[in-house]
């Protein structure tokens, strides 16, 4: 069966939706196409399994926002592209992309199955209860049941994708920070990564700073010789030699849990850590509400890397991805007060957190930690 | 084509040309004119990928052609008038005849003599392939205000059918209940999402 998947998206997004497409090879015996953004293409050549269609987003806006331009190419543009897609003659187009811009393109794209939200005639079809329900409710939600990928797959009677392992690395000396998303408001102050650096690095470990060549800029000046401009091909040819990647919520995270590289996130600002969390069984992750500082996520991630339970060695809270790829709030077991009175030490466990602080009250989280 | 008179005439040392007694460039400091006019232009081609040529309506003594060019090199400028006269005051730029021909040709300045018709449909599709952006050089449309206003809105589809069209105002409650939407119209409600 010829099937055209819909991901109209950002890259993260896109990342997340590699693991609804393995529902659907598994459900049966079909060759996938892929009608994806342009801003998706540097995620292309990673799955050449696929035959990707692009829809050139940018381009769109410009010709239609800027003056100097005739609106009506934008026109051709999308018209073109669409026609395109609908001379490749598919037996099924799946939505995984429940917004009106794709479910608009839907009325554009011709198969004899559509699937998911999408408008005929300049109407709307394809309405289910778990669409009205994404839409009323689960949209609205902190802290939903289920995650993105769950419910998504549940709107397009799809079998819920496997969550992913993480491959043991136990050679791997690198630990793998990646400070930048897309979105200001997710990121961790650059004083924290650095702190957190210096944390791992004091526990014997080689840190690299990665991001995009295009961040080079930016991160360069500020991490200097520990900063490694890395494409995704390159994440994957290298990933061997990750213990670990501490990441933003970014498509660099989501790749990495395609590749099976362990990974600790941080949930800052709009990433919500129960909507769109690493599909990866045991990953942690830090939230805004937790009030964590470096040393917290520098004892975590040394933690696991020496097999240590995480809450053994933590004083605040932080998230874990159970077994049905849900995130679990585990708030650690009071700890007594060091005989300083100021700080806790933790006594048990392999992983010293000597000299970590309790738990910041009303420390603001993205803001440097001056604690450390 | 309307006729016109165009001269030249030496204001507080510098040289000025008018169309029917109207400059068409600042009488004081063309050059620092052309100048501001050229960066203010590039910051807005810079707000994106810019593809296909660079109309510029309003061609005159073409100092802002010259002052665009110098700042982005890269650029396929073809200058748009409707005053044949202009040829001999606008410098060696090369003269096309067509739309077509102007962004086929290799010429870092072209120029075009508009006729009174406007672009036609298939000419625009054609142009749509590649994309283009229309600028003004207001100063020199005196004296063809009404034609350039027209040349603009047919090359920028600001007319007011276009209008109606992109706002689906061009057809009553009844025709939108019991026609069904054609594929621009279908077009149109996709592209709204995109910028909303």
């Amino acid at each position: 069966m010829k099937t055209l998947c819909v991901s109209l998206l950002r890259l993260g997004d896109f990342f997340h939706h590699m693991h609804l497409l393995t529902a659907v090879e598994g459900e049966s015996q079909c060759e996938i196409q892929i009608l994806a953004f342009d801003e998706v293409k540097p995620a292309a050549k990673l799955f050449p399994q696929y035959k990707f269609h692009f829809i050139p987003r940018s381009e769109l806006q410009y010709e239609l926002v800027e003056k100097h331009r005739n609106w009506r190419r934008a026109l051709h543009l999308l018209g073109t592209e669409l026609r395109k897609v609908n001379a490749q003659k598919f037996d099924r187009i799946l939505n995984m992309t429940h917004t009106s811009f794709a479910a608009r393109c839907l009325d554009l794209l011709n198969a004899p199955e559509k699937k998911g939200l999408s408008f005929e005639d300049g109407r709307v079809r394809g309405w289910n209860p778990i669409l009205k329900y994404v839409n009323d409710i689960w949209r609205n939600e902190e802290s939903p049941l289920m995650n993105w990928v769950d419910v998504t797959a549940l709107s397009l009677d799809l079998a819920e994708p496997p969550l992913l392992d993480a491959d043991e690395r136990p050679s791997a000396r690198e630990i793998w920070l990646q400070p930048l998303t897309s979105d200001i408001r997710k990121n961790w102050d650059f004083a924290n990564w650095q702190k957190l650096a210096a944390h791992l690095s004091q526990a014997g470990f080689e840190v690299r700073v990665i991001g995009a060549p295009n961040e080079e800029e930016v991160l360069r000046p500020v991490f200097g010789t520990a900063f490694t401009a890395l494409t995704f091909l390159e994440m994957r040819e290298q990933k061997q030699s990750c213990r670990i990647l501490i990441s933003g919520d970014t498509s660099v995270l989501h790749f990495a849990v395609l590749e099976k590289i362990p990974v600790h996130g941080i949930y800052l600002g709009p990433a919500n850590a129960f909507k769109t969390p690493p599909r990866q069984k045991g990953a942690i992750l830090w939230t805004e509400h937790s009030g964590f500082g470096p040393r917290d996520v520098a004892a975590a991630a040394l933690a696991v890397i020496q097999g240590v339970d995480v809450a053994s060695v933590e004083d605040v809270p932080f998230g874990r991805i159970n077994s049905f790829g849900r995130l679990h709030i585990r708030t650690p077991a009071r700890h007594e007060p060091a005989s300083n009175g100021s700080t806790y030490v933790k006594t048990t466990g392999r992983v010293s957190t000597e000299g970590a602080g309790p738990s910041g009250s009303g420390r603001r989280v993205g803001q440097e930690d001056t604690r450390l | 084509m309307r006729l016109s008179r165009l001269s030249r005439e030496i204001i507080e040392g510098q040289e000025v040309l008018l169309r029917d007694g109207v400059s068409l460039h600042s009488r004081k400091d063309a050059v620092r004119e052309a100048e501001t006019w050229a960066e203010t232009q590039s910051n807005a081609l810079s707000r994106g990928t810019l593809q296909g040529p660079v109309f510029v309506l309003g061609c005159g003594a073409a100092h802002h052609l010259r002052a665009l060019s110098q700042l982005r090199p890269e650029l396929h400028l073809v200058a748009v008038d409707f005053d044949e006269e202009i040829l001999a005051c606008a410098g060696d730029f090369e003269l096309i005849l067509g739309f077509r021909e102007a962004i086929q040709s290799q010429v870092k300045i072209a120029l075009i003599i508009a006729s009174q018709r406007s672009t036609s449909e298939h000419e625009k599709r054609h142009l749509f392939g590649m994309g283009y952006s229309v600028l003004r050089f207001r100063p020199a449309w005196a004296g063809f205000e009404a034609e350039y206003t027209a040349l603009e809105a047919s090359l920028l589809d600001n007319t007011p059918e276009s209008i109606l069209t992109w706002s689906g105002a061009g057809k009553t409650e009844t025709e939108k209940d019991t026609t069904p939407l054609t594929e621009d119209e279908k077009l149109i409600l996709a592209l709204k999402e995109v910028v909303s």
